[in-house]
């Protein structure tokens, strides 16, 4: 063997190991300059589709975005006041379920999660109550989910199309081609992920599915896939279910549950998921997409048990870990939730939430030279978009240290960074009504409402004021809305009885 | 109470009537009322045990297309047209609302707000019926258009047939009692069929439109027509029947055995005992009726009654307190009217003896011997079937009243002479008759001379032959008669003696030539009357090879003519070869024309989705554009929507036309598919 024979690859062979090794740029280089030289090339043109398309690839199964007009102009949903429990729409409010206190919630009216997901956002109020709330660069949800992809992936393909499109969807005989089993999933998946053109894709899988001869589960999957897009959300049901009988994946059985939990069917989810997870015992996909279901129908028990048996499959699963060190935080066990994050930053991931997460868990267990550290490290390194998150818990600890006059700094500077942060806006009104500011607090209470109506700490705090200030009547519309956020809070039902009282004796 | 107590009914019982004694006088007693504050879609509405150790609940259809559960604030959305609904024990101790649209069966868990299952069905679903049908296991059998569906509790398809129409009402009863369950459905084709398993077992033919079906006890189940009549059949016979002219909303089976309770569209409910049809206690709700029915409180049985309007009224049953007072009141009266008819009859008689000869004279008497008779007449050149009235010794017709089921429109024809001078002694009333069925023409001819101011009233019945629309061509008239290409070959057997017999009574046909029938081999050529003129018939017997050809043209009317054949001569089992080259070549292009059109559609509905998905989008915009008090934006958005709704709405507009067209497709592919 000597080392100095080296082999050059040249020609379709070099740009096939470009593309197994990865190197999507350089291979879709080689295949275009081959394409020139042979412009009727069917190995090469499939490369190249293939090339494009993996490199706007997004994991259908984890993208839930679901835009307002989803939200709101819904129609498929069968019952939009089920029982609760059973909808995410109405998640259990009895004593184990949703506690703002104990447990804050997102600005969508969610409780919070350990990690960040799209889907969790509540149908509350009316459209135009969604529409007015503030939507920041940062907060904003997107008009309707294919908008919102569309305009990523437009971008997308600029970016690497230099020559104009590669494929004119619109002289192309897809009839042809999609029946050509030798072409059209490299076909179907440039369409779908690159062009994103789903009417054209949802053909070709169409055609290709007949060509099959109604057999394939690999077309039905994609056939499902386009209408879950399309949002004709019954006929991807129909065509998963098809594909199970023909073959059980991991992959339709994760489809299926992701269609149910968008008609608004968590029972029915779930039931997919222990479906999945009979053919195949522990895996990861189902036990997770169980876990989020529970979780958000308040069920936090059940979810941690299931983010448990993730860990006990997959023990570097960060979602699976941050759950569970969420749930551990808030539920008074800051020491145990300590362990759940170092054990995150053992795998490698350092980012500034983290070792603000850690800084916080060590606060609430009193290791005060741990937790100075790790904030510091976490406001060094943090990025713009999570610093008002970071100064806002900057201003917790010094609250828990006693120092209010830097809390109220620290506030005013998470409010520079994000003007909306409702919390923020909340915590510096007390401070500012401490100090006897009545009105300054009041207007930020206010503003704290407006940016987030469902939040209930605005809504309490400002009918503390109001009570106060003896304006009755607003008192008792704003503890009405904050109890639609924590239904048992019981100061909340004082101040409700105290007022009727007064109401009474008029 | 309302008005029209009795609505002018004719009861009708056959003579084995059992005519139990049953002492039981129960009247209904009003329970409870309240409102749903809705419009309930009609026919849509049922009890079911929603959650686990529940209660039965009523749930309707509002016509919004809405699904309402009394006392819960949901409503259930369904995006397809429902057109029925039903309850299904397939939870856990509770029952799972199914519910048919015009696309697909849905079954679902309103306990865990999950869907079951959700099945397509073509043409949708007109009505269902839960339980066990012969060996089967417990399914829900939905009756869609000419075909029935069997879905288990897993949504799996365990039972499917064909039938030649719509269904409109099914149930499940022991028809024969065998001991087995069979299916029972009605159609808008008059008729009521029977499966047995899934093979056909008999047609029972009525006399319009048949609108509800109950079971009612081992071997007996009622039946309900469009006309407003009611009735039972127990072991393949019909028991009793009872005309009215108000319309059925419901009937169904109550307290065990024994009593039919019946709902009537106008407002009417009333108790009747099963085996006779006698009414048994009344009450009445003030507006129209869309449903009702029957569910079990505790151990009452409750009827409720829903209107039209949302209102609801329930009904108990407790033994009548004051019903044997009722019952002598009523004897009295029976009995005074019949006194009072003899009595009318008498004092004719004693008018007779008293009057003098040339009174007599002066009253135009008819002959005692005048007789009338009635007889079917064809005439050759218009290709016509009519009733020839005939009266002898020329005594002028001066009206004829004809009573047939379902042959004229309103059942009864009256034929009176333009003007009196115009009255004959002989007279054809045409019959012009769309359907193969057998008829009993009841006729009453009022014979009188012009000047007379009484008339005699002679009555007269004949059987229409099932297949009257032919007739023996005659040789003058060869030139209608068009040969047809499609034809059933039957074997002779030793069973057929005389086919003559059959065509005595099936066809109307002259005794003697009748005869000519059970000769040696021989074709026989028969014309098509009104409205069948161009669809001639021909039977081609050849004795030596025994068997026995029918040419024609129509599919039904073949299928019809065997069944008929088979069930006079009594054959079980019998090997036919059919022909009908014409209807195989439409379907074959009706199938070969499906296939795109499925595709095309398909590919319409996503067009027509992304299209809403934009509107969608844009009404939310426009919404953003007003919150931010950004007008001339607002004013941009909408117009834009006001283009792009246009576009979704052509679009859905082009997929329901070619929605129809497959409709009308498929269709015509199961008539032809389903010969008997």
């Amino acid at each position: 063997m000597s080392d100095d024979v080296s082999v050059e690859f040249s020609g379709f062979i070099k740009a096939f190991r470009l593309f197994r090794n990865n190197r999507l740029s350089e291979a879709e280089a080689v295949c275009t300059a081959l394409l020139r030289k042979n412009p009727l090339d069917q190995a090469t043109w499939a490369l190249k589709l293939q090339c494009l398309s993996d490199s706007t690839y997004v994991d259908e199964l984890e993208n839930e975005d679901v835009g307002l007009a989803e939200t709101f102009l819904e129609q498929n949903v069968i019952a939009p006041n089920a029982r609760p429990g059973t909808s995410f729409q109405r998640p259990k409010t009895t004593s184990k379920g949703v506690n703002p206190i104990l447990r804050p919630s997102t600005n969508a009216g969610r409780p919070i999660t350990g990690v960040v997901r799209p889907q969790s956002s509540f149908k509350s109020g009316s459209m135009e109550q969604a529409v007015r709330t503030a939507r920041t660069a940062k907060t904003a949800r997107a008009v309707s989910s294919t908008s919102a992809r569309n305009m990523r992936l437009g971008t997308a393909s600029m970016a690497s199309g230099g020559d104009g499109e590669f494929v004119n969807l619109a002289r192309l005989n897809i009839d042809k081609y999609a029946a050509d089993p030798q072409v059209n999933r490299q076909l179907f998946e440039y369409v779908f992920y690159y062009v994103n053109d789903i009417r054209i894709a949802h053909q070709i899988a169409g055609v290709a599915t007949k060509s099959a001869g109604y057999e394939d589960h690999f077309w039905k999957n994609q056939l499902a896939k386009c209408y879950l897009r399309l949002g004709m959300l019954q006929d991807a049901t129909k065509q998963l279910i098809s594909s199970l009988q023909q073959k059980q994946l991991i992959e339709t059985f994760a489809f299926l549950a992701k269609a149910y939990n968008r008609v608004d069917q968590p029972m029915a989810a779930l039931k997919t998921y222990s479906q999945g997870l009979e053919v195949f015992p522990e895996d990861v996909t189902m036990l997770t997409g169980m876990a989020r279901v529970q979780e958000a129908l308040g069920e936090y028990e059940l979810s941690v048990d299931l983010y448990k048996k993730v860990l006990d499959a997959q023990s570097n699963n960060i979602e699976a870990i941050a759950c569970v060190a969420t749930t551990y935080y808030y539920g008074g066990k800051p020491e145990i939730a300590l362990r759940y994050y170092r054990r995150i930053l053992q795998m490698g991931v350092s980012s500034a939430e983290l070792f603000m997460n850690i800084g916080l868990c060590c606060l609430a267990a009193q290791q005060f030279d741990f937790a100075l550290s790790s904030i510091m490290r976490a406001q060094a390194t943090m990025t713009e978009d999570v610093a008002a998150d970071i100064w806002y818990n900057i201003g917790q600890a010094m609250v828990d240290v006693g120092d209010l006059y830097s809390a109220s700094r620290a506030y005013r500077i998470a409010l520079s960074h994000d003007p909306d942060h409702s919390e923020s806006l909340v915590n510096l009104g007390i401070l500012q009504h401490r100090e006897g500011k009545t009105e300054e607090a009041r207007s930020l209470f206010s503003s704290a409402i407006s940016k987030n109506p469902t939040m209930f700490e605005g809504n309490f705090n400002l009918a503390l004021v109001c009570l106060h200030q003896g304006k009755y009547h607003e008192c008792r519309k704003l503890v009405e809305k904050a109890l639609i956020a924590f239904p048992d809070h019981e100061h909340c039902k004082k101040i409700l009885n105290t007022i009727k009282v007064l109401y009474e004796s008029i | 109470m309302d008005g029209d107590q009795t609505p002018e009914e004719q009861i009708e019982i056959s003579e084995n009537d059992p005519m139990e004694n049953l002492e039981a006088n129960v009247e209904l007693v009003s329970a409870f009322a309240y409102s749903l504050d809705q419009r309930v879609m009609e026919g849509c509405v049922i009890t079911a045990i929603l959650e686990p150790k529940g209660h039965e609940t009523l749930v309707a259809v509002s016509v919004t297309n809405k699904i309402i559960i009394k006392d819960t604030e949901t409503s259930l959305h369904i995006t397809e047209t429902i057109r029925c609904i039903a309850a299904a024990p397939f939870g856990e101790g509770y029952d799972c609302i199914v519910i048919g649209t015009d696309a697909s069966v849905i079954c679902y868990d309103v306990h865990n707000n999950l869907t079951v299952f959700r099945n397509d069905v073509p043409d949708g679903v007109n009505c269902f019926t839960y339980g066990k049908l012969g060996e089967l296991d417990e399914a829900m059998y939905c009756g869609g258009n000419c075909s029935i569906w069997g879905f288990d509790k897993s949504g799996a398809n365990t039972y499917w047939t064909v039938t030649g129409d719509q269904v409109t009402t099914m149930c499940l009863s022991d028809y024969d009692g065998d001991g087995e369950t069979e299916l029972i459905i009605g159609s808008p084709d008059f008729e009521i069929r029977v499966f047995k398993n899934d093979l056909m077992r008999t047609e029972l033919m009525e006399t319009d439109e048949i609108t509800s079906l109950a079971h009612v006890s081992p071997g007996c189940f009622a039946y309900s027509l469009n006309n407003g009549t009611i009735g039972t059949y127990v072991l393949k016979e019909r028991q009793w029947r009872i005309k009215s002219k108000s319309n059925v909303a419901k009937i169904f089976n109550f307290e065990e055995q024994g009593l039919l309770v019946v709902v009537w569209k106008q407002g009417k409910i009333d108790i009747r005992f099963a085996h006779n049809g006698e009414v048994l206690s009344r009450d009445s709700v003030s507006s129209t009726v869309a449903s009702a029915t029957v569910s079990k409180k505790g151990d009452d049985q409750v009827i409720t009654v829903v209107c039209a309007d949302g209102k609801v009224r329930g009904f108990t049953v407790q033994k009548a307190q004051s019903g044997a007072i009722d019952k002598t009141q009523q004897l009295i009266r029976e009995f005074g009217q019949k006194k009072h008819n003899l009595m009318m009859e008498l004092s004719n008689y004693e008018q007779e003896e008293q009057l003098t000869e040339l009174e007599k004279d002066r009253d135009f008497r008819i002959p005692a011997d005048t007789e009338v008779s009635i007889l079917f007449a064809v005439n050759g050149e218009s290709q016509l079937l009519s009733l020839r009235v005939e009266a002898s010794n020329n005594i002028p017709i001066r009206g004829v009243l004809i009573f047939a089921e379902g042959l004229f429109e309103g059942e009864s024809y009256i034929w009176i002479p333009p003007n009196e001078h115009q009255s004959r002694s002989t007279i054809d009333i045409p019959l012009v008759i769309d359907k193969d069925a057998s008829n009993d023409l009841h006729t009453k001819v009022f014979l009188g001379h012009v000047d007379s101011n009484k008339l005699i009233v002679m009555e007269n019945t004949r059987i229409l032959p099932r297949f009257c629309r032919f007739t023996l061509i005659k040789p003058e008239y060869e030139k209608y008669f068009y040969m047809p290409t499609s034809f059933v070959q039957l074997p002779i057997n030793n069973k057929v003696v005389k086919i003559s017999e059959w065509v005595k009574e099936s066809f109307t046909i002259d005794s003697q030539l009748a005869d000519t029938f059970d000769e040696e081999d021989g074709e026989f050529r028969f014309m098509g009357l009104q409205p069948k003129q161009e669809k001639s018939l021909m039977f081609q017997f050849n004795h030596s090879e025994k068997f026995f050809k029918i040419y024609h043209d129509s599919i039904e009317t073949m299928g019809a003519m065997i069944q008929s054949y088979a069930s006079f001569f009594q054959i079980q089992n019998m090997d036919c070869v059919a022909h009908f080259p014409d209807v195989f070549k439409e379907a074959d292009a009706i199938l070969e024309e499906i296939d795109p059109m499925t595709e095309v559609r398909d590919r319409l509905t996503a067009e027509l989705q992304e299209r809403q998905g934009a509107v969608k989008e844009i009404i939310i915009r426009a919404e953003d554009a007003i919150a931010i008090d950004n007008i001339p934006e607002a004013r941009k958005f909408y117009i834009r929507l006001k283009a792009n709704d246009a576009a979704a709405r052509q679009a859905a507009q082009l997929r329901w036309v070619l929605r129809e067209f497959s409709a009308n497709f498929t269709l015509a592919a199961h008539r032809i598919s389903c010969p008997e």
